[in-house]
């Protein structure tokens, strides 16, 4: 099946309330990002856990954010 | 997603001054970290043994050695190779390579770059086979990734060419199935990108990939969505190197991810990764301050050395001006008027753009409004989204497919959350 028409058999299907699914994965989603055991299978025991490993979490990487001109540059040249 | 149409290539010159810049740099990291690594009390997780800065540089300079037919390049990877003979057969690596033989190739990675580079060593090789012929030389349990890094460092050693084994590997590789683009994890990202460098040996030999490289390159081009979102120089420039790598003509995409990368790192004086903290480099002063910098910061520099070495290649640079496919205007403004506001350094980039070099963006963009979606958890938008990209004729990317499978599963989770008192208070039901 192409992405083309995964994404027709999304669209022709039947709309829910992704707002309050967004909400939901908001609420308990980074959880997974910064545990170690969420992406391993290894929340057990309650239906809501088992069924989060669906959930992409947040990636855990840094932004590098506001850049000061050449400050880096000149930090990794001097002596 | 339509090839870039160039009319003029990226200035050569330029190319050749930022691979320099990080040639330069690896003298430096090479004086700081070759004998004893970079240790990080506050941060322990960028801390580093030497053999990883020893091993990169190898590889920086051997990638730039594809470039050697300028003088300064020439000279450079000379300089840096003279930094690092010591270091890749000292007595200490030898030691390590004697004490654990199912780590040798990994130890002797300086040395049999080196020696692709002309710096040959016939005592060394001896060592490196008597240590290679240890019964416990496969003791060491490898995912794919690591298996076809240590078939590519073999090869070069021995001259063999790939065969069977590496088909195996790559079939059960990362490159062989579709990445879990939205999901899926830094490390996975690295797997890929690696994977790239070593099936085209950095670009010396064509590409041995298990897909067709347009399915690898689609792939490359929503991860370059992803991590120019997330900000993660690290990722995108090594996703990018797929283009010039592979040889294939740079898309669109690649060409923007290209400037978004050369004007961050001209703003910076360094390619900039996550890991350098700007508040904690604003504290630190003198050496403190260097080591720092150069400890979090090199390998994003190193990043930025490998994509010019690999675009120096005959034919291979991005082209000056971003042209492809026109796409529906209306559609396009759509896709603008979506996008979020709130990070990345590529918003400037392309509000430099011309309108034509804009409209040829158009999958890229769409993809990067996904990713923000998704990162927001806005799925009733990236629905929208998928809807008017589909009525276009554009939810071909791997991000389009991989994004509507991930609200068909958050609709089946609705559905099945159903019978969970829990999900009433959620406001599920």
């Amino acid at each position: 099946m192409t992405n083309e028409e995964i994404v027709k058999r999304l669209i022709d299907s039947k709309a829910v309330d992704f707002a309050a699914i967004g909400r939901l994965v908001g609420e308990l989603g980074p959880g997974l990002a910064t545990s170690t055991a969420g992406a391993k299978l290894t929340l057990v025991g309650s239906r809501f856990n088992i069924i989060l490993v669906c959930i992409p979490p947040a990636e855990a990487s840094q932004l590098v954010g506001e850049i000061v001109r050449g400050e880096l540059g000149q930090a990794v040249a001097q002596e | 997603m339509g090839g870039a149409l160039s009319e003029a290539a990226w200035d050569e010159a330029d190319l050749a001054a930022r691979l320099c810049r990080a040639l330069d740099l690896a003298k430096r990291v090479i004086a700081w970290f070759a004998s004893e690594g970079y240790s990080d009390p506050e941060s322990p997780a960028n801390s580093f043994q030497p053999e990883k800065p020893l091993g990169e540089t190898a590889m920086l300079i051997y990638a730039a050695s594809g470039a050697r037919r300028l003088p300064q390049i020439a000279t450079r990877i000379a300089e840096v190779a003279e930094l690092l003979l010591p270091h890749a057969r000292s007595a200490q690596t030898l030691l390590n390579m004697a004490l654990h033989p199912a780590l040798c190739l990994d130890f002797a990675v300086p040395h049999i770059l080196l020696s692709k580079l002309g710096y040959t060593d016939p005592r060394m090789d001896d060592f490196l086979r008597s240590c290679f012929a240890s019964q416990a030389r496969n003791g060491r349990q490898r995912p794919p990734t690591g298996s076809l890094e240590g078939r590519w460092v073999e090869s070069l050693w021995t001259g063999a060419e790939p065969g069977p084994a590496w088909y195996r590997d790559l079939r059960s590789s990362v490159l062989n199935w579709p990445l879990d683009i939205l999901g899926g994890f830094r490390d996975e990202a690295y797997a890929f990108t690696h994977l790239v460098m070593y099936c085209t040996d950095f670009g010396f030999r064509p590409a041995f990939l298990p897909r067709p490289r347009a399915v690898v390159l689609q792939e490359a081009a929503s991860l370059l969505a992803k991590y120019l979102d997330g900000e993660d120089y690290d990722l995108a420039g090594e996703v990018i190197m797929a283009w010039p790598l592979t040889g294939a003509p740079w898309s669109p995409a690649a060409a923007f991810g290209f400037r978004v990368l050369t004007g961050v790192e001209d703003h910076a004086g360094v390619l900039p990764g996550g890991t350098t903290r700007p508040d904690r480099l604003h504290q630190l002063e003198g050496r403190e301050k260097t080591r720092y910098a150069l400890g979090t910061a090199y390998h994003t520099g190193y990043v930025m050395g490998f994509l010019c070495a690999a675009s120096l290649r005959e034919g291979r640079a991005p082209p000056a001006r971003i042209a492809g496919s026109r796409f529906d205007e209306v559609f396009l403004d759509h896709v603008i008027a979506t996008l979020e506001r709130d990070q990345g350094h590529w918003q400037p980039e392309l509000l430099a753009l011309s309108e034509a070099e804009r409209n040829a963006l158009c999958p890229l963009l769409l993809d990067l409004a996904i990713v923000q979606k998704c990162r927001k958890h806005d799925y009733g938008a990236v629905r929208k989204l998928l809807a008017r990209a589909h009525q276009h004729g554009l939810s071909r990317s791997p991000l389009c497919g991989q994004s509507a499978e991930l609200l068909e599963r958050l609709t089946a989770y609705a559905r099945c959350s159903i019978q969970d008192p829990r999900s009433d208070q959620r406001g599920l039901n």
